[in-house]
């Protein structure tokens, strides 16, 4: 009896080792390729996206721009003030959750990153940016809109889209300028979390100065894989205009209910929808969504480098590049700016540059440089309406942006 | 037919259908009441020393690797209190480690009222509610799945209702000013949240492996081998039901407010997910299921495969998740009773081995 609990116990003890060390023996070997950062030719930047789970077609379209940009850039010579140092993204996979999210940006600042990037979803993106904090390591927010992640007095995070109170006062002030006497009611439907309720409720309250009554707010989780029973409130609502907050996949459910049901609404409009800004959303729905109108943050359709970008990115994935991704893109040139002029990759260099950044070549549909203030938000940040017209997305307002004129349903 | 008779032919088939309770017999392993050896007993002492000398060490990163892995071992042990030793499948402990996490979060961030406080006040909270759900649920005579799936819809309910509720913060969750004093309850280092996650499991642990040689733990596994033989013997199995569940809650939530002082941002999600009902699950039946040891073993095993998975292959998406869930569909095939399991059924078949050359 006592030899077989000494085998029990050498078992037990044997398998504990080894999986501890072979957890330590994972880490040590890819923190030994990461390197002390300031001397070494490669800059890693590193990249947390929903790799799997609901979000992978948005943040894979984040991580191929990125991708791209720092091709361009280290074909052009890389970063010129450290002796033409390439960059290179280190990507991890939050599968959409936050905890996992946290252990890779660990993970990330173990294997030696300057900077960090993420994450598209802002639960994720809160709990990311305070372990950057804590270890002291600049994150750049690629994609999440949440309002009150900056106001945590956090000093090492900086964001360059809109967050949701930039987007929801926007489209107060376009649609008041867009509309028409006929539009009279509307009905507000969002998805459940931090995104889409940020901007649901600044609309909410403010709905009454555009002059179009409110009729009500639906809200629904957006892993949801049915809205029965919200279309059918919907549909007894009868609104002229039907404002919607929501990802890709929800927002395709919203359509495929209201397509099926042969709901017709004057004017769709949505709010930073992940859905009606993508052009798989309309290869998907063809005709039914013509008209739709989207107020997004996007690339600027007027300037010839966003005309080179979209070509030279549909021709490296065969897919047109998606809003969601330009961000991916722009993240990287602000990232490759700060370094630039730091010429160092040490985080706090990196830091203390990216302060100071002001950068007025970009794609962005902005007026006015990409330039952060004290909190870390970029103060010229702007949404713009964009309009599903004959296939294709065009900016319909603001005029300095715009490709074609508003349409609207007969 | 009286509601009575209709309430008995529904426990008649409730019983002929329970797939958990099946699965649940299947998986648990009777318990020994060996006391431990002295090998055990010293091999235990170095894995402890080995993991209270990992901060000077081990990288930042590697070290949050360990705390994940102590504080999954945590929340599997309180889980394992409840759904191991009394039998009563929890598929929604989200609930308990949740409302921990938002008491103690709240009361902090809104009141200025301290968190060690917050995480008594979480604990209250949470057995408050637990007796609740378990009155609710035993008195009505819930039982294998139809109590599961209790559980999980209390769970979803708490998720809506957070997720809805503007004094809660709504959907918006609870971010915590970062700061480095223990006497908030942050441990300034890795190390420090590491330490205080050490001491935690292995208090849980110890209380489970002392509870198992008293009266109460001889109850508890009584009702879980066979409910209506236990109450014949006299056993007050609601009792003992409630008081599994109870203390379970009051843990779990201690969970939940150290990842909320860890991780420093809640939301609904977060809490109240299915996924951290999930996380509870996995390293008890991994390592096996009512065992002293077993969660921890479970944690030890599944959270480092699913960190080198994770990082080793980073460039070819969605892999990761392939080869982690094979990983574990292979484990649950070839030790089906868990790690503890299989050695159980080594060491028997050794003994005949034994027998037979003797």
């Amino acid at each position: 009896m006592k030899r077989l609990n000494k085998v029990l116990a050498t078992v037990l003890a044997s398998t504990m080792m080894a999986t501890m060390v072979a957890g330590c023996a994972a880490g040590s070997g890819s923190g030994a390729a990461g390197g002390s950062g300031s001397d070494s030719k490669v800059i890693k930047i590193g990249s947390v996206h929903p790799l799997t789970g609901n979000y992978a077609y948005e943040a894979q379209s984040i991580i191929n721009s990125q991708k791209l940009a720092i091709e361009e850039i280290n074909a052009a010579g890389g970063i010129t003030s450290m002796g033409g140092a390439k960059l290179e993204l280190v990507v991890g996979d939050s599968q959409a959750s936050a905890d996992t999210g946290a252990s890779e940006t660990e993970r990330l600042i173990a294997e030696g990153c300057s900077i960090l990037t993420g994450t598209f979803q802002s639960g994720v993106t809160l709990t990311c940016m305070q372990k950057a904090e804590q270890n002291e390591v600049p994150f750049l927010v690629t994609v999440s809109n949440n309002v009150a992640m900056f106001e945590n007095g956090f000093e090492w995070c900086f964001r360059i889209q809109p967050n949701a109170d930039v987007f929801a006062q926007d489209f107060i002030e376009y649609i008041s300028a867009v509309k028409t006497d006929d539009i009279k009611t509307a009905v507000l439907i969002h998805e459940d979390s931090l995104t889409g309720t940020d901007s649901g409720d600044i609309i909410s309250e403010n709905m009454a100065s555009t002059g179009i009554e409110l009729l009500d707010r639906i809200t629904y989780s957006a892993s949801t894989s049915t809205l029965s029973t919200e279309v059918t409130k919907l549909a007894d609502l009868k609104p002229d205009l039907l404002i919607t907050i929501g990802y890709f996949a929800d927002t395709s459910l919203l359509v495929k209910e209201l397509n099926e049901r042969g709901i017709k609404i004057k004017m769709v409009c949505g709010v930073a929808n992940g859905g009606i800004s993508d052009s798989k959303f309309i290869s998907d729905f063809g005709d039914s969504v013509e008209n739709f109108l989207d107020l997004n943050y996007r690339f600027n359709p007027n300037s010839d480098k966003t005309k080179a970008l979209l070509e030279s990115y549909k021709a490296k994935y065969s897919d047109d590049m998606s809003v969601h991704a330009v961000w991916g893109y722009e993240s990287i040139y602000v990232i490759a700016d700060a370094l630039e002029r730091a010429g160092s990759s040490k985080p706090e260099d990196v830091r203390n540059a990216m302060k100071s950044t002001n950068i007025t070549e970009h794609v962005l549909a902005q007026s006015g440089a990409i330039t952060f203030d004290t909190k870390g938000e970029n103060i010229n940040a702007a949404g713009v309406l964009v309009q599903i017209q004959n296939g294709k997305h065009v900016v319909v307002y603001p005029t300095e942006f715009a490709e074609s004129e508003l349409r609207y349903n007969k | 037919m009286s509601t009575a008779r209709i309430q008995e032919a529904n426990g008649h088939a409730a019983e002929e259908t329970n797939f958990l309770g099946s699965f649940l017999k299947k998986v648990t392993i009777s318990t020994s009441n060996g006391k431990l050896t002295l090998p055990q007993i010293i091999i235990i002492g170095v894995i402890s020393v080995f993991i209270l000398l990992t901060p000077q060490m081990l990288s930042n990163y590697r070290l949050n690797l360990v705390i994940s892995i102590l504080t999954t071992a945590y929340f599997a042990q309180c889980w394992n209190l409840m759904s191991g030793y009394t039998g009563q499948f929890s598929f929604g402990h989200a609930a308990f480690y949740g409302i921990g996490a938002y008491t103690s979060s709240i009361l902090f961030v809104d009141f200025g009222i301290n968190p060690w406080i917050g995480l008594i006040c979480g604990m209250m909270v949470s057995g408050i509610v637990a007796a609740l759900i378990g009155y609710l649920s035993f008195h009505y005579n819930l039982k294998g799945d139809y109590f599961a799936l209790a559980t999980m819809a209390f769970c979803e309910i708490f998720r809506v209702i957070f997720k809805n509720t503007k004094a809660l913060h709504a959907a918006s969750g609870v971010s915590i000013p970062f700061s480095k004093k223990f006497a908030l309850m942050q441990f300034g280092s890795k190390a420090g949240f590491l330490y205080v996650a050490f001491i935690m499991l292995t208090m849980i642990t110890f209380g489970l492996y002392k509870i198992r040689r008293t009266k109460m733990g001889l109850y508890f596994v009584a009702v879980r081998e066979n409910e209506d033989a236990a109450r014949a013997l006299g056993i007050n199995a609601f009792k003992y039901k409630m008081i599994a569940l109870i203390a379970s809650a009051m843990l779990s939530a201690v969970g939940g407010t150290f990842y909320a002082q860890y991780y420093l941002y809640i939301d609904p999600t977060i809490c109240f997910g299915n996924t951290v009902s999930i996380s509870a699950i996995t390293p008890c039946i991994i390592g096996g299921v009512g065992t002293v040891f077993g969660p921890i073993i479970g944690a030890a095993i599944i959270k480092p495969i699913s960190e080198i998975t994770n990082s080793a292959l980073s460039n070819f998406v969605g892999m990761n998740m392939v080869v982690y869930g094979l990983i574990l569909v292979i484990v649950i095939m070839v030790m089906p009773k868990g790690v503890i399991g299989l050695v159980q059924e080594l060491r028997v078949k050794m003994g005949k081995k034994k027998k037979t050359e003797g």
